[in-house]
């Protein structure tokens, strides 16, 4: 049996933040929430009367006609290779809602919406980006985050809306101490009987974005709109320290430890969407161009830095880990992307108080991550996205129910484009090709009411 | 703790037989069926502490905390029958949550500030099914974390961190019933549920070379509101309204502000590791008084006067060991004015309110094996108190 050797530990420090964010790149991620707007390829800029307006435009609240009150699911499956291989990247499941309320202040249309998104059932899940393989680093991985926005429009004018409002994150932030007396592993369960205490100074803490949209309506059949969405990013950050000392028998071994660890986990580009909208009888054209800042991308591979240092006594043959220093933040040299998106929505009227909705869209994105990289290899590629959805809309059904119901359902194919990506040091190939497709459906409720 | 809104900040928690706008998503779902039209409102909160400790010169840092309100009713028609949802938030500037414990002989109160540098996130439907009697029902909300942290040496001498949290949403709900028992009656009981967020992040084996620390388990209770009972009467004497309520605070649940930070494996249940800290609460009764008066300045605009009281007996023991975990019994005095102006003018109206929590003192005088270095010792009194003002402003759309 090995001697008893009971290490004093007084502090070991560990801060830690943790910020869950918005650095997602799924097709409905960066298309947008409810089963219409997907359906429509996310090109609702300039025509979204409805809960999903404080994700495309705030000022949509105030089209709105009536108060209402959503509900939507919708699943995402990944079928991406790399060199070939499958990538792994899991299912993402989302559940969002939104509540609309409407009315007017001194005969002027107001609105203000609450919308709520949920990944995975967690509030967020997050975890670390390695650069050793390569990985689909704009869907692999996601950050599983919640996302709450709070939003106010009018309308002060016939022909103009106008909006605005907060979008929410939640994230952790703290440290935690450590204290106490370890004793060493004998190999049957000793360092079990440590005597350690911990305390805690860490916050839940939000992030927040602003949002902002103006609607032009200055033809009857004709909208356009100009919104944006700010910039978001979550870092998380690491230190620890440990002072103790290790003492077996006559011999005491002072210990200091250190540890620090940084990355970004999640980034949302600034974004600026034009919206053009025109509808003709029973059909709504929709067209939308969005620029989104993803130059200022940071890298979200972790750095760490740790820092063993003990005197050690003459005679006594220790191998202790190597002390390594936090690397500067490389820049992955990510570049801006301009997408298009179109849809079309037609309405047939099926009874005096009902009517069938079809729709289609398609949108264009373009990969910001450049096609040579340095040490890292994040994979992703060029998207082209399909989509067609159906809704059944309902009005006044019946005395008991609310004054308009409507069922939306969509389904969405997106196609990355196969791509060659390059990278320059690091221990894995060098060169390596990526490609795949990803499956989108769900299905919104919506409820309206006077 | 304080009352999501300066109209339940003036009448100190109570208030749960009046409509108090987006606060009756908190205060009492029921009175949400009150609200004929959508009301938008947005607010600031701010509190300040002056704890102290004595004969030692010492005062208990807590910074305070400013908060944003924002709130909304919305009636939503079904026939004849209205579903009013509401919506209530008061978010400290920039957290949710917070979670500052330290270790026990450090002098805090955990009961008392960490609950006020809480987020409350209420979402809460009311209607009315019969003339005298409004039922409603909500969810409070918060987030727990669990997660991992490990650090790893990589073969070509480099470290490696990898971070695994997850954020859970944590829901409690809430129920509440209001009914007009007599023309000038009203009976209110709310019940919410415990509020429990916690966090637990496993720091894994750290490799010091010579030796390999066990898993650490850091672990603990964020935010704790309890279950809670809640009964109140109102009376009506013209434009005067007397509110009595008490109220049941089950704090015997609380499972402790820290957690075991070595757990025992399942190969060696009975290891010898520091158990986690006690802090054993006793469940507690706080008795309500409030009055309101309602003042029409002119045809178009109404002002209404608050005040309100509540004794707050301490759930918490003498801290008699090293531990100085400390907690008071508060008197709790609140004082609002709010204004509504109706058409033709803007529908806006506006309230203000101030509250000041009182602590009782309270000494403690530590046990014999307590040594000189802690801070309580030998004999510790606690007081203090509590200040709190909030200002909201609404609108009511038509």
């Amino acid at each position: 049996m090995s001697a008893r050797r009971a290490p004093s530990l007084y502090a070991l420090t560990l801060a830690c933040l943790v910020f869950p964010g918005v650095a997602r790149a799924t097709p409905e991620s960066t298309l947008g929430i409810g089963s219409r707007a997907l359906a429509l390829g996310g090109a609702t800029s300039a025509d979204s009367p409805d809960g999903s307006a404080p994700f495309y435009n705030p000022s949509g609240l105030v089209m709105a006609q009536r108060s209402e009150l959503s509900l939507s699911y919708a699943a995402t499956d990944f079928a991406l290779s790399t060199n070939g291989a499958p990538a792994g990247v899991p299912a993402l499941h989302t559940l969002s809602g939104s509540l609309l309320g409407r009315g007017t202040v001194l005969g002027v249309p107001v609105a203000f919406g609450l919308a709520l998104s949920l990944s995975n059932g967690h509030l967020s899940h997050t975890s670390t980006v390695t650069a050793a393989e390569p990985r689909w680093v704009l869907d692999d991985g996601l950050p599983e985050l919640i996302e709450l926005g709070t939003d106010v429009a009018l309308r002060p004018l016939p022909w103009l809306a106008l909006g605005g409002g907060v979008g929410f994150l939640a994230a952790t932030q703290g440290g935690f101490d450590v204290r106490g007396t370890a004793l060493l592993a004998d190999g049957q369960g000793s360092e079990y009987d440590s005597q350690l205490q911990h305390s805690v100074n860490a916050n839940l803490v939000s992030v927040r974005y602003p949002s902002l949209g103006v609607t032009v309506a200055p033809l009857e059949n004709w909208a356009l709109a100009l919104s944006y969405r700010g910039e978001a990013r979550i870092d998380q950050r690491i230190t620890g320290t440990l002072a103790g000392s290790i003492s077996s028998g006559p011999l005491s071994l002072p210990v200091s430890y250190e540890l620090e660890s940084e990355s970004v986990i999640a980034f949302q580009p600034r974004e600026l969407v034009l919206g053009a909208s025109f509808q003709l009888a029973h059909t709504h054209l929709n067209a939308d161009l969005s620029w989104q800042e993803w130059s200022r991308y940071p890298s979200p591979v972790g750095r760490s830095g740790t820092q063993l240092t003990a005197t050690l006594p003459p005679g006594l043959d220790l191998v202790l880990p190597a002390n390594t220093t936090l690397p500067a933040p490389s820049d992955p040299h990510f570049k801006n992307r301009v997408s298009p998106r179109l849809g079309i929505e037609h309405a047939l009227p099926w009874t005096a108080h009902s009517a069938l909705l079809l729709r289609a869209g398609y949108a264009f994105e373009a990969s910001p991550l450049p096609a040579h990289q340095y040490q890292t290899h994040f994979v992703d590629t060029d998207r082209h996205v399909l989509s067609v959805g159906c809704g059944l809309a309902l009005e006044k059904p019946s005395a008991l129910l609310p004054d308009g119901i409507r069922l939306d359902a969509h389904a969405l194919w997106a196609r990355y484009a196969e791509r060659r990506l390059d990278s320059d040091g690091g221990a894995q190939p060098s060169s390596f090709s990526a490609a795949g497709h990803a499956w989108s459906g769900g299905a919104t409720l919506s409820l309206a009411f006077k | 703790m304080l009352g999501i809104g300066p109209r339940t900040l003036a009448l100190a928690g109570a208030g749960a037989t009046l409509p108090s706008g987006y606060e009756a998503a908190f205060e009492n779902p029921a009175e949400l069926a009150q609200a004929a039209s959508p009301d938008l409102e947005l607010g600031y909160a701010a509190t300040r502490f002056s704890l102290t400790l004595s004969p030692q010169p010492l005062t208990v840092p807590a910074n305070g905390s400013a908060s944003t309100l924002l709130g909304f009713a919305l009636p939503l028609h079904f026939g004849s029958q209205s579903l009013v949802f509401g919506f209530a938030a008061q978010s400290p500037s920039n957290r949710i949550a917070s979670a500052t414990l330290p270790y026990a002989e450090e002098p805090q109160f955990p009961l008392l500030v960490q609950r006020t540098e809480a987020t409350d996130f209420d979402l809460s439907v009311g209607l009315r099914p019969l003339g005298f009697l409004a039922l409603g029902a909500g969810l409070r909300g918060l987030a727990s974390l669990g997660g991992t942290v490990t650090v790893l040496q990589n073969p070509d001498g480099t470290s490696t961190s990898s971070v695994d949290d997850t954020l859970k949403p944590v829901l409690a709900p809430v129920f509440g019933a209001s009914a007009r028992v007599g023309e000038r009656d009203t009976l209110a009981l709310v019940f919410r549920a415990a509020l429990q967020a916690d966090f637990a992040v496993d720091v894994a084996a750290v490799n010091l070379g010579a030796t390999t620390l066990p898993e650490l388990h850091i672990a603990g209770v964020a935010h704790y509101d309890p279950l809670t009972l809640y009964a109140e009467y109102r009376r009506d004497l013209g434009p005067i309204s007397l509110l009595v309520g008490l109220a049941y605070q089950r704090w015997s649940d609380f499972p402790g502000l820290l957690g075991q930070t070595v757990q025992c494996p399942a190969t060696r249940p009975g290891c010898a590791a520091l158990p986690a800290p006690k802090f054993v609460l006793s469940d507690s009764w706080a008795p309500h008084l409030a009055v309101v008066w309602s003042v029409a300045l002119t045809p178009k605009a109404n002002a209404t006067l608050r005040a309100g009281y509540d004794y707050e007996p301490s759930p918490a023991p003498n801290q008699t060991d090293v531990s100085n975990t400390f907690d008071n019994t508060r008197h709790i005095f609140g004082l609002g004015y709010g204004v509504a102006l109706g058409a033709p003018l803007i529908p806006l109206h506006s309230d203000l309110a101030c509250q000041l929590q009182e602590l009782v003192s309270r000494t403690q005088v530590k046990n014999s094996g307590v040594p000189s270095s802690n801070p309580g010792y030998p004999v510790v009194s606690t007081n203090g108190f509590v200040e709190s003002c909030a200002l909201s402003v609404g609108v009511r759309f038509r």
